[in-house]
């Protein structure tokens, strides 16, 4: 009898609790997925960096499941309770007939294993299927080649999930029992009365409440745009807290406001069910408005996380070509700093087999010349330039590293000077300078200003903002850093790596003379540390940015799905008032769509803002496609979003409409 | 007088595979325009069943009802509720009203469910409010109402679409006697002043005495008819009484 009413229950349960079901799927599918990342390397061909970049995604992953985890317990008992609250009348009775809570306990443990394993079964099938199609998104951040396509299971992360999700449904099933324990009978039987107690507010009061809402994001807003995202000063703290309140106010007034509002418009309002749709929202908003808070700024966190994860990682695939135009840049210790000694060194260097070529790049500084002289004294982009003593490069330096990367050498017009810039970060600043015009006077002699900014990389090394001269002007100056370009002959992993133990040996070799490197910046290095952090960032953002929305969203579905029970009753009146079945799934429809939509929206918002904020913010390191990923995002998000919705209004609709 | 309802041997069985419950058993009844008719029976006596069968909220399984000459006993959904919210008018035992309205959008929602335009429903609102004398609430919800407050808006609510026929269950059940009173002289003087056609069920003697007849109900069947004739009330309420002892004296004898 129990094993029947058990079935019958789970059937019942994942057909009514659809959502329910559905985030469990896809919180063990989402959860499989990013825990099986390792088992891609089998189908790809990998360099010895990539297995370590591997190792340490595989290693933030595991720390982040752990939070992940917990997010997840949280989501699954708070939706596993509010099932049980649905079904108090359904236990009430069970007491009723006699049955002891050990029996009803038997039954719920039984139900929520059966539901627990069906979820665990489906949500590892679809993780599996998945994750074929996630080692092309893989392959794409690593930059590897799919060598074999292989059809890969990875158990180590089956049995995280089993174990995982076993130990957040002990905790369900734990928390079950005890809430049955406290339950008296008569709470169970009248458990579907509905409490129609509301909170009411003085209309007055609503629209001073949203009035202090706007006033509190738009300044949160104007402090973040000033502030910028980096800076955690305490404008940047105050900026978030009045967001976040902002954020809770708006939600507490809103519908208050709103009914004020389209209440004036009283041809709308007293039309067909609009004032009962109003009305109900009303009434939800007032009780939830803490919920759709919380959703809304998880939703921005969402919205936050996926587009900038994505865009940072495509800055940094795009800076790294830029940033590395030789195998390796050296730089020689200060004691090897006139002319004739720098060239001894940097002949050593290329005594090493492996090395092809090479040049010597010397930077000078002039003792009275600074940016300053060069910048209008009001500029405001990266305003400590001017204090900053002007870097000199010589044309036949530079020429020589042109020749060296194998792109054109550079034409400097007699008596005038040039600008050379690389990063994003100085190319605004040599811009400026461009834009200045104006001349420059060096020990007596008078240099115009040029008529373009040479956008280059001068070495794995430097990134300022160069002056290029005539190399007899400079002469008279002493270097300020010397720098060794080298290309290898081989340039595969192994010699790679022979290389930096031979420039590692030059850096501790104090013994018999002074060291001769000081630091080097070698391609492998910068490639590799590049694609480490990249596949990090990036696989973290979508994760916790699915799980983030996943957790949203379907707080937002339980809720309405819950009170379905209350609305019901309201639902049933109208269908003796006369109202048809097209009006009241209109009505209800519309309803569940605003409740989606508010927080959605609101987010999207603080989102824009955002999203400009921290645009401003990496830009400074190269230019960010926060469009196309914002693009990019927003559809994941929608498609996710739209989903619960539906679930939510077809689960809602089917329990209005039962007879 | 028009005939506003016209119930045709009407048959309604519950269950199947052999048990059967005949719930209503071939009744037989009339009412006319102006009318103000109640029926009374025990509890299981059919009474409800008939009111939802005539309410279009149930289907008879045999039988004909005709509601101003229309058949709604084979009518399709979406003309049902069509026909609800055009001819019919409800006053429930637990009142109904949705508790997120205050008591002045509660009535206007039977009107905006016609779709009528603003100004008539706030001219016809206003209208039946200084006539039921419940103006004075009109911005307050529910919670905040009386029973027999609460009941009087519910009855606004149910004539103010200029229903044809008022279905009213056991409207007093839930109230104490003197708004139980305030109700009744309400119902009155919409029959006696706007003509309303109330149709009420009831059990309760008392409140059954303020009607012109009564039609009472045994076992699914019609088993007396009580005409008012000139009588007064207190003559009526004892007539009453009679049947009721008759009937087995499971009706409640409060006055």
């Amino acid at each position: 009898m129990t094993y029947k009413l058990v079935y019958k229950n789970v059937i019942k349960s994942i057909r009514d609790y659809g959502v329910y079901f559905f985030t469990l799927v896809l919180g063990v599918c989402i959860f499989y997925l990013f825990n099986a990342i390792y088992a891609q390397e089998e189908m790809m061909s990998f360099s010895h960096s990539m297995h370590s970049a591997l190792r340490s995604l595989r290693q933030v992953i595991n720390y982040v499941s752990v939070f992940v985890a917990v997010v997840l317990g949280f989501l699954i008992v708070y939706a596993n309770n509010y099932i049980i609250k649905r079904r108090k009348k359904e236990l009430g009775i069970y007491m009723l007939l006699g049955m002891d809570k050990r029996d009803i306990s038997n039954i719920l443990l039984w139900e929520t294993s059966i539901v627990a394993v069906v979820a665990l079964i489906i949500g590892l099938l679809l993780g599996i299927e998945l994750s074929q199609f996630m080692s092309l998104v893989t392959a794409k951040i690593f930059e590897a080649n799919l060598t074999r396509f292989k059809f890969i299971v990875a158990p180590d992360a089956i049995v995280k999930a089993v174990l995982y999700f076993g130990i957040i449904f002990l905790v369900v099933i734990l928390f079950n029992v005890l809430t049955l324990q406290r339950y008296q009978l008569i709470h169970l039987i009248n458990g579907s009365k509905s409490n129609e107690k509301l909170s009411l507010k003085s209309p007055r009061k609503a629209l001073a409440i949203f009035i202090m809402a706007l006033i509190c994001l738009s300044t949160a807003y104007k402090l973040i745009i000033e502030n910028g995202l980096f800076d955690l000063t305490p404008t940047f703290y105050t900026s978030i807290a009045l967001g976040t309140v902002g954020t809770v106010l708006f939600f507490f007034s809103l519908t208050g406001f709103g009914i004020l509002m389209v209440q004036r418009k009283k041809r709308y309002y007293f039309q067909s069910l609009n004032m009962f749709v109003m009305r109900q929202l009303n009434n939800k908003v007032n009780t939830n408005f803490l919920t759709m808070s919380v959703v809304c700024l998880v939703l921005l966190l969402t919205i936050g996380i996926l587009s900038c994860g994505l865009s940072i990682q495509n800055v940094i695939s795009g800076e790294l070509k830029e940033s590395a135009p030789y195998d390796v840049s050296v730089e020689l210790s200060k004691n090897y700093y006139t002319a004739d000694l720098a060239h001894e060194g940097q002949l050593r260097l290329m005594s090493n087999a492996n090395v092809a070529e090479g040049n010597l790049l010397t930077l000078y500084r002039h003792e009275n010349l600074f940016f300053r002289d060069l910048l209008p004294e009001t500029t405001t982009v990266n305003p400590h330039f001017l204090d900053m003593p002007i870097t000199f490069i010589g044309l036949g330096d530079i020429n020589s590293a042109m020749v060296l990367q194998g792109k054109k050498t550079l034409i400097l017009e007699p008596g005038h000077y040039g600008i050379i810039a690389n990063m994003k970060y100085v190319l605004d600043i040599s811009h400026v300078i461009l834009e200045t015009q104006e001349s420059l006077t060096m020990d007596g002699r008078t240099l115009a200003p040029p008529d373009q900014v040479y956008e280059m990389a001068t070495s794995n090394i430097t990134d300022t903002v160069f002056i290029l001269v005539e190399q007899d002007a400079l002469a008279s100056l002493t270097a300020d850093t010397q720098i060794v370009n080298l290309n290898y002959k081989e340039t595969d992993e192994a010699h790679a790596l022979a290389m930096q133990t031979f420039f590692d040996g030059m850096m501790s070799d104090t013994q018999t003379a002074p060291a001769l490197v000081m630091g080097y910046a070698s391609k492998y290095d910068l490639y590799t540390s590049s694609v480490t952090g990249k596949a990090i960032i990036s696989f973290l953002s979508i994760y916790l940015g699915f799980v983030f929305l996943i957790a949203s969203a379907s707080i937002l579905a339980l809720q309405q799905l819950s009170e379905a029970i209350d609305n019901k009753v309201r639902y049933d009146m109208l269908k003796k008032l006369g109202a048809d079945r097209y009006m009241i799934r209109g009505a209800l429809f519309k309803q569940i769509a605003l409740y989606f939509l508010l927080p959605l929206i609101l987010a999207i918002v603080h989102s824009v803002i955002g999203l400009y904020v921290a645009n401003q913010a990496i830009s400074k390191f190269g230019e960010m496609d926060v469009f196309y990923n914002s693009m990019l995002t927003a559809t994941a998000v929608i498609v996710v979003y739209c989903i619960y919705f539906a679930l939510t209004y077809i689960g809602s609709k089917n329990y209005i409409e039962q007879a | 007088m028009s005939r506003i309802l016209s119930v045709e041997n009407i048959e309604k069985y519950y269950g199947g595979r052999g048990i059967v419950t005949k719930a209503v058993d071939g009744l037989t009844f009339s009412v006319d325009e102006g009318e103000y008719i109640g029926i009374m029976g025990a509890s299981g006596s059919g009474k409800t069943t008939l009111l939802n069968c005539i309410a279009t909220i149930d289907s008879v399984t045999s039988g004909k009802i005709h509601i101003e000459g229309q058949d709604i006993s084979n009518m399709k959904a979406s003309s049902l509720s069509k026909f609800r919210r055009e001819k019919l008018g409800f006053v429930f035992q637990d009142f109904n009203l949705l508790d997120t309205l205050t008591a002045y959008e509660n009535i206007a929602l039977a009107l905006t469910i016609l779709k009528l335009p603003f100004e008539t429903i706030d001219k016809r609102v206003t209208a039946i409010t200084t006539f039921l004398n419940i103006d004075h609430i009109m911005n307050k919800y529910p919670y905040e109402l009386s029973g027999g407050e609460k009941q009087r808006v519910a009855t606004a609510r149910a004539i103010i679409t200029n229903p044809t026929l008022v279905l009213a269950d056991e409207p007093t059940g839930a109230l104490d006697s003197k708004s139980a009173r305030t109700l009744l002289d309400s119902f009155k003087k919409l029959n006696e002043k706007m003509a309303s056609t109330i149709l009420m069920v009831t059990h309760d003697a008392y409140t059954a005495s303020h009607c012109k007849r009564i039609l009472f109900i045994k076992d699914g069947k019609l088993f007396c008819e009580l005409n008012r004739g000139d009588a007064n009330r207190k003559a009526f309420f004892e007539q009453i009484m009679e049947v009721v002892g008759l009937l087995g004296g499971e009706l409640s004898h409060d006055v």
